[in-house]
């Protein structure tokens, strides 16, 4: 007989707490099996989608699995075992990265700030932490990509979303490759000035409510 | 060269600057250069949408770079505790060093309280008589005083008393 979910995921959260504890004992295999555990998650729907690339975000990735290493001892455990603890933990990291780079990002490192603070997601599970996270990035761009001009919308879905080469989305838009660069130029310009505007008007509408 | 009926885009006459920029921005994006503002919202937007998955040897490469980031931290703060502890022990020694300077100053320049003034008054209770007969008697009892105060302070100083 096949386990039940339920079972899987007990199973799953008492090997959890197994490794934490030999984590906080200084096992330093069982703390790789933990960073091992969360850091797809981390990397792939908190680090990722807020630095926006590769090479920040993993950077981000190895001084959150520090930071484990170096507090794990702290931690305390909770039913929804340690996975929000390590978000919270990322999501600090990547608004130091934010800042300290002063680099554009698709949520501001003071949004990102304001949305830890407000939700308090404690008690989430991890896919579901995670489902939420990576929705709340896709969300802006989504809002963002709706506010401009089809034409660049369509430029921006075919060229950088689907990763499609340059001449055949210029084909598919009717116009010379010269042309839909400059088509491409203005449509991430737009996207640059609805998100900004989608962000402002997000926080504002946010002051409001308080 | 873009041809003449593909010049209107979105209503908008491209100047050469929007030229010189939508280049810049093709580049970026074939070549990975990170320094083009608009290449790097397109990899953001992407990153944001479509997010690629943590590979093995990320990870790995993410877990072995943390260890020695740990480890370094670790040397640091020993360092930092060595440099502290010099840095107290310093203080600490020239603050005694000091202390005992002044210390010893003020021992060395002290007079032991002996009692001893150094007004001759106290050895003279009757008046002496006006001629030149009765200074060596008077000198006597002076030096007689002084030597015994003398002996009295290095007595005291020496510590034999």
């Amino acid at each position: 007989m096949l386990p039940r979910v339920d079972d899987e995921g007990g199973r799953v959260r008492e090997l959890e707490r197994t490794l934490v504890e030999r984590s906080q004992r200084g096992d330093r295999v069982a703390m790789g099996e933990l960073c091992k555990m969360h850091g797809p998650a981390l990397y792939r729907s908190v680090l990722l989608p807020r630095l926006g690339n590769a090479a920040a975000a993993s950077d981000a990735l190895a001084e959150t699995y520090a930071r484990v290493i170096e507090k794990v001892h702290l931690f305390r455990w909770h039913p929804a075992g340690i996975y929000p603890w390590l978000r919270t933990m990322a999501m600090n990291i990547a608004i130091d990265h934010l800042r300290a780079q002063r680099r554009w990002s698709v949520i501001s490192p003071d949004d990102l700030e304001r949305d830890l603070v407000d939700h308090d997601a404690v008690d989430m599970e991890v896919e579901l932490l995670a489902h939420h996270d990576l929705q709340e990035a896709r969300s802006r761009v989504q809002t963002g990509l709706r506010m401009i001009h089809p034409r660049y919308r369509k430029a921006i879905e075919l060229r950088i979303l689907e990763d499609r080469p340059r001449e055949e989305v210029a084909a598919l838009l009717d116009v010379s490759p010269p042309t839909f660069d400059v088509l491409l130029h203005r449509a991430m310009k737009a996207l640059r000035a609805a998100l900004v505007a989608n962000a402002d008007g997000a926080h504002a509408r946010k002051e409001a409510r308080r | 060269m873009i041809p003449p009926q593909d010049r209107d885009e979105a209503d908008k006459r491209i100047t050469d600057e929007e030229q010189r920029e939508a280049e810049a921005l093709r580049v970026a994006l074939e070549t990975g250069n990170t320094a083009q503002r608009d290449a790097n919202v397109a990899r953001a937007i992407a990153a944001a949408m479509l997010p690629s998955e943590l590979t093995e040897a990320q990870h790995q490469v993410a877990f072995a770079r943390a260890e020695w980031l740990t480890a370094q931290r670790v040397r640091d703060a020993r360092k930092n505790w060595v440099r502290g502890f010099v840095a107290a022990t310093v203080t600490f020694s020239t603050a005694a060093a000091i202390v005992l300077l002044v210390w010893g100053a003020r021992t060395s320049k002290s007079v032991p309280s002996n009692g001893f003034g150094t007004s001759t008054q106290s050895l003279f209770t009757e008046p002496f008589a006006q001629d030149t007969s009765a200074s060596t008697e008077r000198l006597d009892r002076i030096v007689e005083a002084r030597s015994h105060a003398f002996r009295y302070q290095r007595y005291e100083q020496w510590g034999v008393r």
